[in-house]
């Protein structure tokens, strides 16, 4: 930690208000991709964001100052994300309408073309395990290392590569099957 | 044979292959088609995780100040409750607003109605007088100041009553005290009409006290 940020967090850890706004302007730009990346919902990762820092409000005051703000902001946000897959995933087996919708992001003058493209790429994404989502974000989307994600999930190393080889499987195998599909 | 290129395929992709095994694969890829198609998918995923991060993500404009009012939310509601000074706490503060006005209104309620009572007797003595009686000291029997006196010696018994009298006495005048004992054997009705005109010229209106004297008929 730099001095100034080991400052920030100081006066942070004695409730300094004005002092958490500017930790939370600067790393909230970061935490919401992460969240936005991983749900594919504004909504739902602006709500996981605000959760997050409201979570690191309450216990900064146990945060070993040694070690790094980033990964333990990073494993909050990434855990709250992965509860609300798996909360995504249980309530979409029962209602199917809970899917990221790629009209919610596109802004409607890029055309059909381009809207098609991103919920063809939502939609691979989509088949993904909640577990295989998290892996391939981090590793493929955030270029994180295989160590740092174990670190941030708290996964074993094996169990990441397991679950990165199946998605990267997964996400081939609708590639090849949209193209098929295309063909016809 | 293939598995072990398949799966430094992977590797490779992931930039931890070793030289030579990466010569001994790039070997490989010339003479093998599934393999050459396994690494034409992952370039292909290559191209979807590029298109996944073109996506623009756009920081909603009103975050910060968002979660900075869920901070401020979370802090009155995580607060002990005992570290608040009692007049903040939420809950009580409800429950004495609630018991004020139930206070409130039983007071004026009772006031107002105390208020009636005395007017109607008013009137009706006002009535006895003006519709020729000698004087109101004599009340019939049925009127409202026996009733009362009655139902007073009932409920509390003569030796109690005689002590709500003497206590009603002490808010009294001398002058008016004379008057009670001059005719409070005679005509126990007087007795009310002395207090009740007392109490009126006390404070200008009725006075504090009769609430809690008229509450012990």
């Amino acid at each position: 930690l730099t001095t100034t940020e080991t400052q920030l967090l100081e006066k942070c850890r004695n409730g300094d208000q004005a002092a958490f706004k500017m930790l939370v302007e600067q790393h909230q730009s970061y935490a919401y991709t992460l969240a936005f990346r991983l749900l594919w919902q504004r909504q739902d990762a602006e709500d996981i964001v605000q959760e997050a820092f409201v979570r690191v409000w309450r216990h900064i005051g146990k945060f070993d100052l040694q070690k790094k703000f980033t990964t333990w902001l990073y494993q909050i946000v990434i855990r709250l994300c992965y509860d609300s897959l798996r909360a995504r995933k249980r309530k979409t087996r029962i209602f199917q309408d809970d899917k990221p919708d790629a009209d919610a992001f596109v802004p409607s003058e890029n055309g059909d073309q381009n809207r098609e493209k991103l919920q063809q790429l939502l939609t691979a994404v989509e088949t993904l395990s909640p577990k295989q989502k998290l892996v391939f974000t981090l590793r493929d989307l955030h270029d994180f290392s295989i160590d740092q994600v174990a670190s941030l999930t708290g996964l074993s190393t094996g169990s990441i590569k397991t679950n990165l080889y199946h998605a990267r499987k997964t996400i081939r195998n609708q590639l090849t099957s949209d193209e098929v599909g295309n063909d016809v | 044979m293939c598995n072990t290129y398949k799966k430094w395929i992977h590797l490779y992709r992931d930039g931890e292959l070793e030289a030579q095994e990466k010569f001994r694969l790039r070997k490989h890829l010339q003479s093998c088609a599934d393999c050459r198609q396994l690494l034409q998918d992952i370039n292909k995923l290559d191209d979807f995780r590029t298109e996944l991060q073109k996506i623009p993500v756009q920081l909603p404009e009103n975050l910060s100040s968002r979660i900075s009012r869920a901070i401020y939310q979370s802090l009155v509601r995580t607060r002990p409750v005992s570290a608040l000074p009692w007049y903040v706490r939420p809950k009580l503060q409800l429950s004495m607003v609630m018991l004020s006005v139930l206070l409130l209104s039983a007071f004026l309620a009772e006031r107002l109605q105390l208020y009636y009572q005395l007017s109607a007797l008013e009137t009706r003595l006002a009535e006895q007088v003006n519709t020729g009686a000698k004087h109101p000291y004599n009340i019939t029997a049925e009127s409202d100041y026996d009733k009362w006196l009655s139902l007073l010696r009932k409920s509390l018994g003569p030796e109690r009553t005689e002590k709500t009298l003497i206590s009603i006495e002490k808010k009294l005048d001398q002058g008016q005290l004379d008057e009670i004992q001059k005719h409070w054997l005679k005509n126990p009705s007087r007795m009310v009409d002395v207090v009740v005109s007392a109490l009126k010229r006390e404070n200008g209106m009725y006075s504090t006290q009769l609430p809690e004297l008229l509450k012990q008929f």
